[in-house]
């Protein structure tokens, strides 16, 4: 079975294509409105996101305070427009470095083989024998707790699940005619990797990313929500999540609504990511 | 054999490397071990002392060798807050979380799968399209959000469980199906994709042209064609629900792994996190090797591969 995909060929229906799907058009839209409102947050959050309010504290969800307050009188509304940057920042960036390491890794393991190869690939094995939570636990054990700590992390853990994935796609290009012409015009390893390994191997390296995502704003998250990752007073949705812990019984909307947000990221990027995989996937042309 | 042996040797590599990185962990902490076993009040002789006693000044390729060999033996060091042998205190909890992974491992087969024949059955009509979007929505839910909805509502509303948590069956149960939810929906994946493959198959069609009832060729020929390329997805589901232990275990308060581990990083507890993710990704190596050894057990062609 050959995978291939030329995005070079109609790159401008991509777009269109994605949209045609309700629930990927659906998710594309949650997705675009949440990183707006991040990136718009200190404009359009109506309060301060860390200004304590003793005169306003833990008040139910209303007209004034759509979300209600937290128990230090912060609107959470606000709180979570602020939030956002701070969770889709991170898994973002984890996810862009550790696909672009997964890149780097898996087209040299893949198109030259040998030794290299075989060298990458007892490494990827050894990290791939933790679980991805367990060998973010282990590296936040060795450089603290905090956020930008589970974004190292997050790209050490993920690199070694891209390089296999994305080895595996450069092994099926690599025999292509293409290719062996390439090669057979004298053309260099770097040409060939850049101008023609490169680009049929990225589209499965945006989808996978983009597939990966959500599970990394979960880890995000969850570990904020554990304690290892966002401290207080930073507004990241699980560590909102995790400032509700003791007022479960008195003031469920300080637990329910950054949640709910986690819950629309991952959503909205999986509904995304699903419709890529379809997409790339030949028999369902 | 021939594969089972090559796939046993094969394990031995990968489990020195987990050894090795499990040594790194405690080296690449920064803080010297000594002060935080002894704390900072210790004079510098007696730091010293304690150095050339645990072997720290030589080399590393030393200090390794002697970490190997006593892991090989079952001893993966002495907690420092406890003063107890890891493995102990690590054997103590693994029950609670073995009970949780077994209950959401239950909920996920139990849902997931029939959910799955379900949706590729129905694929090209109604309600195929929407089964597989509920399964996108089930994977996206993030676990310790949904057990903390759970609280809400079955501790503070109904008062059907205790909110403080516990090691109570009420609140396994509930810890389970929030986290088996997310495994499910997996599951109804992998099952549904899974099975539109073999019911392509020519014997599918063999049976449907000699009239055998369609649920009897749903369940009894394609099912258990189509779960044998799942087996190989066990090893897998397992670690994310040892992942997901740590979150859940948390917001129901039960005792287990995950919130051991969660206190020995908040301690800095170095001998209890090296000791707990040591046991823990050779626990997973193990349970991957026995799932392949499964594989081929249930397709025998792969033995004469």
């Amino acid at each position: 079975m050959m995978m291939t995909f030329r995005p070079a060929q109609q790159p401008w229906r991509f777009p269109g294509r994605l949209l045609q799907d309700p629930f990927s058009a659906v998710g594309a839209v949650i997705l675009v409105l949440l990183i707006a409102a991040a990136v718009l947050a200190p404009v359009i959050s109506p309060f301060d996101a860390l200004e304590l309010r003793y005169d306003r504290i833990l008040q139910p969800p209303g007209s004034v305070h759509w979300f209600g307050t937290d128990d230090l009188g912060r609107d959470i509304f606000s709180r979570i427009l602020h939030g956002g940057a701070e969770t889709l920042r991170v898994s973002l960036a984890a996810t862009l470095l550790g696909v672009m390491g997964g890149l780097c890794f898996g087209i040299i393991s893949g198109y030259f083989g040998g030794w290299i190869d075989d060298l990458i690939q007892r490494v990827v094995e050894v990290f791939l024998a933790f679980p991805t939570v367990l060998l973010l636990i282990a590296i936040i054990a060795v450089l603290g707790r905090g956020l930008e700590v589970i974004l190292i992390a997050g790209a050490i853990a993920t690199i070694p699940i891209y390089t296999r994935l994305l080895r595996g796609i450069t092994l099926s290009v690599r025999h292509q005619d293409y290719i062996v012409s390439a090669q057979s015009l004298g053309a260099g390893h770097g040409h060939i990797l850049l101008h023609h390994v490169l680009p049929n191997v990225l589209p499965f390296a945006l989808t996978y990313a983009t597939l990966g995502l959500g599970s990394i704003i979960l880890a995000t998250a969850g570990l904020s929500y554990i304690g290892l990752g966002a401290q207080p007073p930073s507004p990241e949705w699980g560590a909102m999540l995790n400032a509700g812990r003791p007022h479960i019984r008195s003031a469920w909307w300080m637990s329910v609504f950054p949640g709910l947000f986690i819950f629309l990221a991952v959503l909205s990027v999986n509904l995304v990511g699903e419709r890529l995989r379809v997409l790339l996937d030949p028999r369902n042309r | 054999m021939q594969f089972l042996l090559r796939r046993i040797i094969l394990t031995i590599p990968v489990l020195l490397g987990v050894t090795l990185l499990t040594f790194a962990i405690v080296k690449l902490t920064p803080g010297d071990p000594v002060i935080l076993m002894l704390g900072n009040s210790a004079t510098p002789e007696r730091v010293a002392e304690v150095r050339a006693q645990l072997g720290l000044d030589d080399p590393l390729l030393t200090q390794y060798g002697r970490y190997l060999s006593r892991v090989m033996a079952g001893d993966l060091g002495t907690s420092i807050r406890s003063k107890r042998p890891v493995l102990d205190e690590i054997m103590e909890r693994l029950p609670g979380t073995l009970e949780l992974a077994a209950g959401a491992l239950l909920v996920a087969t139990l849902t997931g799968i029939p959910f799955g024949v379900w949706a590729a059955a129905s694929r090209r009509r109604w309600p195929g399209p929407v089964l597989m979007s509920i399964t996108i929505v089930g994977m996206s839910l993030p676990s310790f959000w949904l057990a903390v909805i759970a609280l809400i509502v079955f501790g503070v509303n109904l008062r059907w469980v205790s909110v403080t948590g516990g090691d109570t069956l009420s609140s396994l149960v509930l810890a389970a199906l929030c986290l088996g939810i997310g495994e499910a929906a997996v599951l109804a994946r992998l099952t549904c994709s899974s099975m539109r493959e073999v019911l392509l198959a020519d014997y599918i069609r063999t049976a449907s042209a000699k009239g055998l009832a369609r649920p009897a060729i749903l369940w009894r020929h394609a099912l258990r064609n189509a779960l044998i390329p799942l087996l190989t997805q066990l090893g897998l589901l397992f670690g994310s629900l040892m992942g997901g232990s740590l979150f859940i275990e948390s917001v129901f308060a039960r005792s287990g792994l995950g919130r051991y581990a969660i206190n020995a990083i908040s301690a800095r507890d170095l001998p209890q996190i090296q000791g707990m993710v040591l046991f823990a990704a050779v626990i997973y190596v193990i349970v991957n090797l026995l799932v392949d050894l499964a594989y081929t057990w249930a397709d025998p062609r792969l033995r004469y591969a």
